[in-house]
């Protein structure tokens, strides 16, 4: 027996879908030739067809629908990305690669559980993903954070708290819980404040250091806090960032607290 | 939103079961999807061609596995031998008779280079020519991985059976080499 037949045929999905695919035309008229083959192939089929329904038999945990359309459940999708901004970042963006490669690869330097809520970002960004809680007082959105024991600075530095928020939203990640403050800097410009649990975390700063980073069109800052490893995310550049951080005149970095986390002796990240 | 619940609801049981093959973890298979989603909501729209969706979805997931685990390199583009692979018997009504942990753990026996695209042609969501996009390998390695990985996978089944030497059936026509179980 022929066995190309049989490794052509073994490609064939059981439920049909395969069946005006040319590839196996020259096999399956060789199956009808050959009673052999035609039995192989009708036992095969059947093997797959019973495995295919064991795989579907798979339970899929009941909540992984909700956690995926968590943001879409909230009230209303926003509104602060207008388009013509996005196309106007997308042409600043292609602009900076072009000139002076100041485009960093996506990514580059920052650690997974970053990369990750960028990508969070990105979603809010483009609409896909909508805030939980909508409203401009930061501290009432911190105070909202709180309630639901979501990883956020109690204290937020000075100069952001200054700010009007728009937003609030807390997703989970790998086992890690996050939560993210938005603040409207005014024009198009926007900040971020991403925070999660420092337990389990790989790829935070020490204790002490702030890190900075750029990815594409955003400036991030991050610092490990009091069990917390936080992100400050803008598009209002370098400087702007800074001053963002700034806690009044050489004030102390801002402080953490959390319903959840007892302890608030700074410990370095594993 | 509408059109992302849409596709959540049309993919994530299999993304899901396609992760779990991937990462034997629940936990992270259910991980590695929702990560998968959160990349098509940020970068999705990059997609040019919509009716490829269902590939970048299986290639992101298949992507985010392999940068997670932190494989050195993809699996690597090894040449396998394109004569069939002997295949232990193992009839379909033993497959069906089995409870699904069975069966799924025997499929987690199978080598990783021959699990996934078994995987992905028991999910009968994707053809052999998408399962050779996203594992960006030729058509005729995805045929011998899966002849391979069939084998592989009878005899694990046959190994989760047990005692099954009394329930195994003979196919017509073709002759078992060696004592498989």
């Amino acid at each position: 027996m022929n066995e190309d037949p049989k490794l052509i045929l073994g490609a064939c999905r059981p439920d049909g879908a395969d069946a005006e695919d040319p590839v196996f035309a020259g096999a399956l008229a060789a199956a009808q030739r050959d009673p052999q083959l035609a039995a192989w192939f009708r036992e095969a089929q059947d093997f797959d067809r019973a495995m295919a329904g064991k795989l579907r038999e798979i339970p899929v945990p009941g909540n992984l629908r909700a956690k995926i359309l968590a943001g879409g459940r909230a009230s209303r999708p926003l509104k602060w990305w207008a388009r013509p901004r996005v196309w106007a970042l997308a042409a600043l963006l292609l602009g900076s690669a072009i000139v002076g490669g100041l485009w960093m690869s996506a990514g580059a330097g920052l650690a997974g559980w970053q990369r990750h809520a960028l990508g969070v970002l990105d979603a809010v960004e483009a609409e896909k993903v909508s805030l939980d809680h909508e409203l401009p007082e930061p501290e009432k959105l911190v105070t909202w954070l709180q309630e639901r024991s979501a990883p956020v600075l109690a204290t937020l530095p000075d100069a952001l708290a200054e700010r009007r928020a728009f937003g609030c939203k807390t997703w989970e990640w790998r086992g890690l819980r996050f939560s993210m403050v938005c603040f409207d800097l005014g024009g198009s410009a926007t900040a971020h404040l991403i925070s999660t649990w420092q337990g389990g975390l790989k790829g935070a700063p020490p204790l002490g250091h702030m890190r900075y980073a750029r990815v594409g069109n955003w400036h991030t800052a991050t610092w490990s806090e009091g069990g917390l490893a936080c992100m400050l995310v803008t598009d209002a550049g370098d400087e702007e960032l800074r001053k963002l951080l700034a806690q009044g005149a050489a004030g102390p970095p801002p402080r953490v607290a959390s319903a959840r986390r007892a302890p608030r002796d700074f410990l370095p990240f594993p | 939103m509408h059109d992302f619940e849409q596709l959540v609801d049309r993919h994530y049981a299999a993304l899901y079961r396609f992760g779990l093959s991937l990462a034997k973890n629940g936990a992270e298979a259910a991980d590695l999807t929702q990560e998968t989603f959160y990349l098509w909501a940020s970068r999705g729209h990059q997609l040019r061609d919509f009716s490829k969706v269902k590939s970048w979805l299986f290639t992101t997931l298949y992507r985010a596995y392999l940068s997670t685990y932190r494989h050195a390199k993809k699996f690597p583009h090894i040449e396998l031998e394109d004569a069939i692979a002997e295949l232990p018997s193992v009839a379909p009504s033993i497959v069906a008779d089995l409870d699904g942990t069975t069966v799924v753990e025997a499929l987690t026996q199978v080598d990783e280079i021959f699990r996934i695209p078994l995987t992905l042609f028991y999910l009968q969501d994707l053809s052999y020519r998408e399962i050779a996009e996203i594992l960006e390998v030729p058509i005729g390695t995805v045929m011998s991985r899966l002849s391979r990985g069939k084998a592989q996978l009878r005899e694990c089944l046959l190994e989760a059976r047990g005692s099954v030497a009394g329930k195994v059936i003979p196919l017509p026509g073709v002759e078992r080499k060696g004592g498989v179980a």
